[in-house]
């Protein structure tokens, strides 16, 4: 009995320790075309929350919170990440945030420094890279509280509004953009999440793209018929 | 024109037209996490308690006692009750003051009154006596003393006096702040 206790022990420790690190972190999974995100794990106070990490804190405090995002779509070759930051429009809560200090990391490169009611680095979107599936990257939080903070943010709360673009590359191999190049036009963002794809400029551009293609087909069968008669007729001479 | 270059020129409109296809195949999602960030806090409540028990099992309240004579023992139970979320190092002060029959308002040492105080659980350092433990969420302190002693030998210059004997709890937190009460910093300022 003893034995048996002592390997399910040695068996759970193991299972415990073999969890992929993503499993005790936030997440940010890109499902693919039908899906768009998913966020892990969700707090009781939003379900799209990442910051787990950033809850009751006191003065002094230095916390940290690792934010995984990953390609997790299988119907797209490559798909590019980008993030940017939203200012909210609420005093209370801009009053408690300003009185922070938030770096976030994509990497090793800073992608934002600065107190969490501001959108600094992140006013527009940012490329976080471009990933096949199954890649990922990890995004990197810190969070200070100054040692001053003083009776009167106890028991406050503050928005910090991300939002997640995916381009998803379903025709031939793209290059990671360079930090600042490549970046696209912001998205105009609807106060409710965005689940489908935008598909009308793809629709557009595909229909030039086919009326182009056809066009130049048919310009090279006519001039390729002529040159062929033109050859007959000099035969013929 | 020559017929090869007609050739060539359409070759390379339909190879951009290609091209630009097979960078422009992508669809764009975007979605918004709302991350929220938020503060805890402290708070505490000092009860003072007597050795009786109500009819409802509960020790009974302390209130003024009036004609108090010396050699008298009086049960007043000071503790403190950590009411919020966060870990709090306590401390108390003990101050007395009296009003004389003149009616003269007079502040005298806690010492011409004989408090049995719990010098395991509290460290006197100053004017204040500082819990020794962390106090926990819901947790309560033991008393810092339970029996207030009126001296046998209280001089007769106190007689028809009202003596007050005032307590007041601090806290601050634990977290960032030292290893022990005495340590803290950010304590109210006096």
């Amino acid at each position: 009995m003893k034995k048996f206790i002592t390997i399910s022990a040695i068996l759970l420790l193991s299972l415990v320790l073999a969890m992929p690190a993503s499993a005790l972190r936030s997440s940010v999974y890109f499902l693919g075309q039908a899906d768009s995100f998913v966020f892990h794990p969700g707090t009781s106070w939003s379900d799209t929350d990442l910051f787990d990490n950033f809850k009751g804190l006191m003065p002094g405090d230095t916390r940290t919170e690792e934010i995984n995002v990953r390609n997790a779509s299988n119907d797209c070759d490559t798909v590019k990440l980008y993030l940017k930051a939203e200012s909210i429009d609420n005093q209370t809560m801009t009053d408690f945030l300003a009185q922070l200090n938030m770096t976030v990391k994509n990497g090793d490169s800073v992608i934002y420094q600065a107190s969490p009611d501001q959108v600094d680095g992140l006013g527009d979107f940012v490329s976080l890279g471009a990933y096949k599936p199954g890649e990922s990257t990890t995004l990197n939080v810190i969070l200070e509280v100054p040692i001053t903070l003083g009776n009167e943010y106890m028991h406050r709360d503050g928005n910090v509004d991300w939002v997640f673009m995916a381009e998803c590359y379903v025709d031939g191999e793209i290059v990671d953009p360079e930090p600042g190049e490549d970046e696209p036009k912001p998205l105009p963002v609807d106060p409710t999440p965005n689940h489908g794809p935008q598909t009308e400029d793809f629709i557009i551009q595909s229909v030039a793209i086919l009326i182009i293609s056809v066009l130049g087909l048919f310009l090279a069968i006519i001039f390729l018929r002529r040159s062929k008669k033109d050859d007959a007729e000099e035969d013929k001479e | 024109m020559n017929k090869q270059k007609v050739l060539a020129i359409t070759l390379v409109v339909l190879l951009g037209a290609l091209a630009i296809g097979g960078t422009s195949a992508y669809f764009t999602y975007s979605e918004r996490a709302r991350n929220v960030i938020t503060s805890s806090g402290i708070a505490i409540r000092l009860i003072e308690d007597t050795n009786e028990i109500g009819v409802d099992g509960r020790a009974v309240p302390f209130r003024n006692v009036d004609g108090v004579m010396p050699g008298d023992k009086i049960s007043k139970i000071p503790k403190v009750v950590n009411i919020d979320e966060g870990d709090a190092f306590i401390r108390i002060k003990a101050t007395v003051s009296a009003t004389t029959a003149n009616n003269s308002q007079i502040t005298i040492p806690v010492s011409v009154l004989s408090l049995d105080i719990n010098t395991a659980k509290w460290t006197q350092d100053g004017d204040y006596y500082y819990y020794n433990d962390i106090l926990s969420a819901n947790q309560t302190t033991e008393p810092l003393f339970t029996t207030v002693a009126i001296p046998e030998n209280l001089s007769e210059q106190y007689q028809n006096t009202t003596f007050s004997l005032d307590i007041n709890a601090e806290a601050v937190q634990v977290a960032n702040n030292g290893a022990t009460a005495l340590e803290a910093q950010g304590w109210p300022e006096e």
